[in-house]
């Protein structure tokens, strides 16, 4: 009986024959690592941009959106949990899909962009880079939404072909990713300081969970560090906690804790914090960090303004702004 | 008290015995839960294998090959199972 080590993430799962790793769809059969799950995503949706969310990528387009089962962690709040912590064997539905369907399939819903989301798409690794590599080929951009949770290698590798990436910081706590996510928090910060090295658009996306990760001190130490290593351009969206799953003792984020939270980050020197989940908040707008101009206006996944110049300029001040607009 | 050790019975003898090692496994079953619990990794999960082989054969699902792995070797670690 042969075991094989998974190098794809930090947990280094060790997998005997017949075993899964901890993420459930990457499997010892034969003595080799089995993808279990490539061309067969149980979850297809057209969203649009905002969703992911990405605020500075291609604002107002639908992207064709996709992920199998299974993830590398287990995040007591998870709302795709019944997609997340299933393996393939467990999944009712599966779609037959493989990349140059989904690549065709995109196009022909006048999608511009192709997310791999959901649940978290480093456990499809495979699926996702000849995916990714196609798309290029036909125009298309990538768009990775991730927790961050893998090795350096793997990521440097994906990012030849990914385009942007929205990616999570659950907190600026290793006991709190050891205890709600099963994770740890170092990897991830190298992941976001790859992701930034390899020139992929990434926007930063905070959970606030009432009680759990919503200190203000800790708020303002992960803003400074995003802006040091990461830069102040880097756009941080604060969402909104609903409970669900493991995590129903708690009530929804409080707006105005997501409102300081925002203060907060922007007073240690982000340019582009925004809100999630709060509809009709004026946090989810962008504004011109310089004169307060109303960039783009939102409610919601929808813009209800755009002012934006053609080139990506405020139209009062002319400064550039950050991000993939054309 | 003295009197009492003085006067203890193999019964007695028997039953301290008996908390003593329920105290020791005890202690041995958290220290190893400690020690896992300390560890980044290693992990696997035991799963319906014949259910998977049968989704595979059926077409649901894939038994392409994965990229970034390798064959154990003996540093890796010890490969315990997660529930």
């Amino acid at each position: 009986m042969s075991s094989v080590t998974c190098e794809l993430c930090p947990r280094g799962c060790v997998i005997p024959e017949g075993a899964a790793g901890d993420c459930r769809i990457r499997v010892n059969l034969g003595g080799k690592l089995r993808a279990t799950t490539y061309g067969r995503p149980s979850a297809i949706h057209i969203d649009p941009m905002e969703k992911k969310p990405l605020y500075h990528f291609h604002p107002g387009a639908q992207i064709f959106s996709l992920a199998t089962a299974g993830c590398n962690l287990h995040c007591l709040n998870c709302q795709n949990w019944q997609l997340s912590q299933r393996g393939g064997e467990e999944m009712e539905e599966t779609y037959r899909a493989e990349p140059a369907d989904i690549v065709a399939a995109a196009i022909e819903e006048r999608c511009k962009a192709i997310a791999y989301t959901y649940s978290d798409p480093i456990v499809f690794y495979e699926y996702v880079y000849d995916t990714s590599v196609l798309a290029r080929e036909r125009g298309l951009t990538n768009v990775f939404v991730t927790a961050a949770y893998i090795n350096r290698e793997p990521l440097r590798r994906l990012c030849r072909v990914i385009d942007a990436t929205n990616a999570d910081l659950k907190a600026f706590d290793d006991g709190f990713y050891r205890r709600v996510n099963g994770a740890t928090l170092k990897p991830v910060l190298d992941a976001l300081v790859t992701f930034r090295e390899e020139g992929v658009w990434m926007e930063v996306t905070n959970l606030v969970i009432p009680t759990l990760n919503d200190d203000l001190a800790m708020i303002r130490r992960m803003s400074r560090w995003i802006v040091s290593e990461l830069g102040a351009n880097t756009p941080l969206h604060f969402s909104r906690f609903q409970p669900q799953y493991r995590m129903r003792n708690l009530p929804p984020t409080p707006a105005d804790t997501l409102r300081r939270a925002r203060t907060e980050a922007l007073d240690a020197g982000l340019r582009y914090v925004y809100i999630g989940n709060v509809l009709g908040d004026a946090g989810s707008s962008t504004y011109c960090p310089r004169d307060k101009t109303l960039l783009i206006g939102r409610s919601g996944f929808t813009i209800t303004d755009y002012n934006l110049t053609a080139d990506g300029r405020c139209p009062t001040c002319h400064d550039k702004i950050p991000g993939v607009w054309s | 008290m003295t009197v009492q050790i003085k006067t203890w019975h193999p019964r007695e003898v028997r039953f301290v015995g008996l908390i003593a090692l329920t105290l020791l496994g005890m202690a041995l079953y958290l220290g190893d839960g400690l020690r896992l619990a300390s560890r980044d990794g290693s992990g696997h999960r035991v799963i319906d294998i014949q259910a998977l082989e049968r989704r595979i054969e059926a077409g649901d699902l894939r038994d392409r090959e994965a990229l970034w792995y390798h064959e154990t070797r003996p540093d890796d670690g010890g490969g315990r199972s997660v529930p």
